[in-house]
Parts: C-alpha cells; structure tokens; sequence
C-alpha cells in the first residue's frame, strides 16, 4: 500500500526536487486528506522512527488547513517536526476509494530531540536516544527561523521545477507539431516537384496515393475518380490503390461511388470513426474508420480521396484531415491542368486538321493528303529514331506541309495537265507563304522547318533555297519523302495512280539525288499496305484524270511529279 | 557492454532539427545523443560510441562531411554509418561519399518518418518504448 502510494505520487514531484530535498537533510511525503503520512525518500534510519510515531493522522488532521495555506510556510506538527505542503498537482489515482497524496517536505528542528514524542519513538525502537541525537546534529535545523527560511527554498525549487517541466512539455509538444507540419511540407514539396505533365499522370496520382498512405499511417489509401468526365480520357472511373486493402477493388470501387454521391464539392473532408454509422453495405469490412475528401474543379466533382483505419491504432485525427484537404487540393489542381491540357491540345488538333483538311478540299485529287503524309512522316520518323517529343512534331508539320497553298490561285493547284513556267513559278512560293503563315504562331514556330524546306532536295536542286544535304532540317528531309510518296501512290489531275512497286523503285531511284538516301533505306523497311488500302478506298471515288490538253511526259520522275504536287 | 537499445548521435546546428529528429527517435525506441556542431560531435562519438550518426551538412567548425572523414580515419569509429541531411537540390560527390560512412542522404525539409525509415533499415526495428520523463 506505502509502495503503490509513492509510486503514484512521485510523479508529482519531480526527481530533481526530491535528491535536493534529501541533500537538504529533509524527506520527501505524501500526505493525505485523511492526515495519514507516508514516506517517499528513501529510508534513512531515522525516518521509519518517525513513521511509527502513533499519533500521525490525527496531528496532520488538525493541520491540514494551515498546511494547505498558499503561502507554503512550514507547519510544526509536533514540537520540532516540521511539514511544507509543495505546490504541484496531485495525482490522481485510477480508484479514487484510494485518493493519493500531496507532496510535502518533512524536517526536523533542534526542539525535536529534546521532545517526548522522540524519546517515545527510540524506546518502541529500541534505540539510544543519545547516540540518534549525536548522529542528528548533522542535518537537524537549529530553530524555527532556519526552517521557515529552508521551507521557502523548497517551495520556489518545487515552483520552478513545475515550470520547468511545463515547458518541457510544451517543447515535447511544440517539436511533434513540427515534426508533423516538416512531414506535411515534405509530402507537399515532393509531389508539387513531381507533378509534371511529361509522365503519365497515372504515376503521379499512384505515387500521391502511396505518399499519403504511408504519413498518415494508413492501412490503405484511394483515389477514384469520377466515370462521365470525357476530358479524364483513361483516367475517367480508374482507381488508384496504396497499401493493403482487405477485400477487392470491385467492392471498393462500389462504395467510393457512394461516397463520391455524398461527399459533394465544397464539404470539408469526412472523418468517420465508426463507418458502420454510415449505413452503407459492406463499407466496415473494409474500414472501420474512414477520412473522404471530394476533389473538386469548379463546384464540379472529379473525385474522391478516401482511406480507412490507422495501422498502428489510434484515431484519425484533425492534422492527417488538413493534410488530406491539402492534398486533395492540389491533385484537383494537378486534375484540373491536366484537363486544359486536354482540351488544349483537342482544340490545337482539331484546328490543324480543319485547315489542312480546308486546303486539300480545294482539290479534291489531294483529299486526305496532308493527313497521309503526316502518319507517313511520324512512321518514318519513328523508324529514324526520333523521340516522342519529335515524332509528334514532325507528324504535326506533315500535316500543315502544304498549308501555304492557301495562297495559290485554284486554278493553277487543279489545273488538269502541264503548268506554264509562271505557274510552277506561283506553286513554288507555297513553302514560303506556309512558314509564313505558321512563324507568327508560337506552339507552331517549330513546325516551319518542315514546312519551309520540304521541297528541298539532296541533290540541292530543290526550292527555295537550294539547300545540300543535311544542312535541310530534318524535318524537311522527312516531309519530302513522305510527301513524294502520297503523291505518285494517289491518282492527281493529271495522271493516274503509281503501282506500289512502281512508287518505292522511284523512290529508291531518286536517293541520294532528291531524297536523303539514309532516310529512303527506313523508309524502305516500312509496312505500305494498310496506307495503299486507304488511298484506293480514297480512289475509289474519284473520276478518271482528265486527259491533259497538253501530255506530260511518261512516267515522270518522282521529281518532276513533286514539283508540281 | 551491450546496450539495451541502439544510441544514435544526431548533430545539427538547428536546435528544432534536433528536437524533431530526436523525438521521433525516442518514440520508437531508440536512445538519442545530440551535438549541436560537429566538433561536440566527433567528441561525443569518440566517448560514446554510438551505433548511428545522423548529421547536418551545414555547420559552424566542420562540416557533416569533415566530420564524417574525420569519424571514418579515427580507428574507434572506423565503421559508424552515417546519414546526412542536406539541402534541397544539394548533392555530394560520389568519391567524397566512398571516403565516408555515409549510407544515406536526405534533404531537407526532410520528412521524420522517412529518417525513421532510413535509420530501421541501418539497425533493424527496436520495440517502440513508453517515453519516461525524468522530470515530471
């Protein structure tokens, strides 16, 4: 029972103040409201004297209201037998039949040896009371004064320890808040850095899932976004999934589309601690605690966050749910960008293949042209090892090659049969009015060399300005090839369609004189016939040439033929 | 003589850092030792021996990298990994980090849970102890 009590109400009184109170020659107690005193210092002899004196409860008893004074001035018990209540809170202890007790200093003065009371103590004891008081003199106080004077000291160590420790405390506190905010900022800074729209945006979600998961100690963690979003493309209904989820993807994809119903935009994110208050079927095998935050594009759902249960106990608490909101706001960001991005780049498509498309219905010989030679271009640039970034480049500029026709008169572009030397003077210029027409558009400037240079040729016999070479862009090198190809394999105005055959022997021909012979061996290796199935179906249509008033040459070369194409 | 649980030495000038780093420490187990520059520490690693130093790279006197050179050339402290902290964006050269213990680096802001991470990979997981306070 004494064990348990000082064990109880150490705590109280911090270890540092009661080495300085035994050092001081005093005892540490803990008294009671029933007046009962119990020794917290380390027996020395003549404390468990002390103990057994008979009277204690009912002396303190009588005491107890000068000893609870605020002030803390010692209070003699009995004659030269001193107590000092400390400040500090009491302890309490989990039954409370047991209250525990408060701390107090207990001292002896020079009156005490000379008491009854002690020599009391030494008979039942059987000491010497002369030899205990020539062993006393050490540490016993002279009078009352000394021991008002000691009582002080302890009472303003005891006050400052308190203090001490409450700010202790508040630093052990202080630093967790900041582990917890350097946890949240390394999360956000990480996956701010990773948010970028050059990798699959499924890894960046994946990746925000699994970072999530793991700092707020979650057993699983999700992200499901919304079925009927068009721009989503792919990502429209997925589920990204970390960590361990006790039971299937199917089953948690039917409850994320129920929450997703109740978690409308603009709620602050939903703690649940018992998910069976929510009432939805088969949600507690999954989770018993539950946090669900919406992510939201202008009052528009995209989809929900959502994770359960702690996986070291505990409840989801107020830091892991201002994370969650901040995390959902900048994957609703990252959503958002990405469906611009779409958009933009929908618009941006759309754009080119309604002009180019508006170019080739002029002459309906070269319908579906520019969009030929552009797949043709991004096959051949993709077999010379060009990276994603240009392949889409140059299929982009194969598809605006010819956009500066916009500037040729119809007459001379559908003229059935040969061009005067002023009307190949006029086609020629549809290079330069192209790259003209795209320079001034900044996502295009990087087209123009495939523009402006696709009548070049290796030899540099071509237009407009004879370049040799490779010093003719890439893009041009490419284009020219493509472009001569569609041309002699498509039935023109003034001559039938080329066999296959027939058109890969010209190009091989001309390698070397039009065309940049490293780049017709690639184009050689490719697959034509999927694109000869689609300009005979294209063909198909199409009236017999008209004969020309004026022949042109037989089997003209691919380069006389691209002159005028 | 054994030690009951690993003694890791954290050093950094910040005395936050300390405080965060030392508590998620000491909350899962381990026994924690601070400096607040690297001479206090390369005194402190020759006297205690710790089983793991996680150092700052920045600070006054010798940097966590002398201090690491330094802690690899003393024949006591031949074999005591290391962790770095840094800043962001900050990296070491690889012949620098083969003169050294250094198992791993993380920039700052650093995220606790990940040291605590790194550190169970270095010296295995101790059973998470109830913190017991001298003072109270």
């Amino acid at each position: 029972m004494k064990d348990a009590l000082a064990q109880s109400a150490i705590p109280a009184v911090g270890n540092r103040v009661k080495q300085r109170i035994e050092a001081l020659g005093a005892a540490l107690v803990s008294v009671e409201p029933t007046g009962a005193v119990s020794l917290l210092s380390n027996p020395r002899w003549i404390e468990p004297v002390l103990m057994r004196l008979p009277a204690w409860p009912a002396a303190v008893r009588g005491k107890l209201e000068a000893l609870a004074q605020p002030q803390g001035s010692a209070v003699e018990i009995w004659p030269g037998l001193w107590l000092t209540m400390l400040p500090g809170q009491r302890k309490r202890r989990l039954d409370n039949a047991h209250p525990c007790g408060f701390p107090a200093a207990l001292f002896l003065s020079a009156a005490f040896l000379q008491s009854e009371e002690f020599q009391l103590a030494c008979s039942v004891e059987k000491l010497d009371a002369d030899a205990v008081r020539a062993q006393a003199q050490n540490w016993v106080l002279a009078g009352a004064a000394e021991v008002q004077r000691l009582s002080a000291m302890f009472v303003w160590m005891q006050q400052d320890c308190v203090e001490a420790d409450r700010r202790v405390g508040e630093l052990h506190t202080l630093s967790q808040q900041l582990g917890e905010s350097y946890e949240e900022l390394s999360l956000l800074y990480k996956l701010s850095n990773s948010m970028t729209l050059d990798r699959p945006p499924a890894h960046f979600l994946t990746e925000s899932c699994l970072e999530l998961q793991q700092v707020l100690g979650l057993k699983w963690m999700a992200l499901q976004l919304v079925e009927n979003e068009p721009t989503l493309n792919e990502l429209a209904g997925q589920v990204f999934l970390a960590g361990n989820l006790p039971g299937d993807t199917h089953l948690l994809k039917r409850i994320g589309a129920i929450l997703m119903q109740r978690q409308t935009p603009g709620q602050p994110p939903l703690v649940v601690d018992d998910t069976q208050t929510l009432h939805i079927p088969y949600l507690p095998r999954l989770a018993g605690q539950l946090i669900v935050v919406a992510l939201v594009r202008e009052d528009k759902q995209l989809g929900i966050l959502f994770g359960g249960d702690k996986i070291e106990g505990g409840h989801i608490s107020s830091v892991d749910s201002k994370l969650c909101n901040s995390l959902a706001a900048s994957l609703s960001m990252f959503l958002e960008n990405l469906m611009l991005f779409e958009d933009m780049s929908a618009m941006f498509l759309g754009t080119l293949h309604a002009l180019t498309a508006s170019i080739d219905a002029k002459d309906r010989y070269t319908h579906g042209h520019s969009e030929r030679v552009a797949m043709l271009a991004r096959q051949l640039g993709t077999v010379a090892g060009l990276d994603a970034h240009d392949i889409d480049r140059v299929y982009l500029s194969g598809l605006v090659h010819d956009i500066g026709k916009i500037g040729v008169p119809e007459a001379v572009l559908c003229k059935p049969g040969k061009l005067t030397e002023q009307e190949y003077t006029i086609i020629r210029t549809h290079p330069e009015i192209g790259a003209g027409i795209l320079q001034d558009i900044r996502p295009m400037q990087d087209l123009v060399p495939g523009v402006f240079y696709h009548h070049e040729r290796w030899d540099g016999l071509g237009y407009p300005h004879g370049l040799q070479g490779e010093n003719i862009p890439l893009y041009g090198r490419i284009i020219c090839i493509a472009d001569s190809f569609d041309a002699m394999i498509s039935t023109r105005t003034y001559r039938q369609a080329l066999s296959l055959e027939r058109v890969l022997g010209e190009i091989k021909r001309c390698a070397g004189k039009q065309f940049d012979p490293h780049l017709v061996d690639l184009f050689l290796q490719l697959d034509f016939q999927p694109f000869v199935a689609m300009v005979q179906q294209q063909n198909v249509n199409l009236p017999l040439p008209q004969p020309p008033v004026d022949p042109p040459p037989p089997a003209a070369p691919a380069s006389d033929t691209e002159s005028q194409a | 003589m054994p030690r009951e649980k690993p003694l890791i030495l954290v050093v950094d000038d910040e005395a936050h850092i300390l405080h965060v780093v030392s508590l998620k420490l000491t909350n899962a187990g381990y026994d924690v030792l601070t400096a607040e520059d690297g001479e206090e520490a390369y005194e402190k690693a020759l006297q205690e021996q710790p089983d793991l130093l996680i150092t700052d790279y920045q600070m006054p006197y010798l940097t966590g990298l002398e201090l690491c050179q330094k802690l690899k050339e003393h024949e006591q402290t031949r074999a005591l990994p290391a962790l770095m902290l840094t800043a962001r964006g900050f990296s070491l050269p690889a012949e620098m980090l083969e003169q050294t213990n250094i198992a791993g680096v993380l920039s700052k802001p650093f995220s606790p849970r990940e040291v605590l991470t790194r550190v169970q990979e270095l010296l295995g997981t101790t059973p998470a102890t109830q913190e017991v306070s001298d003072t109270l």
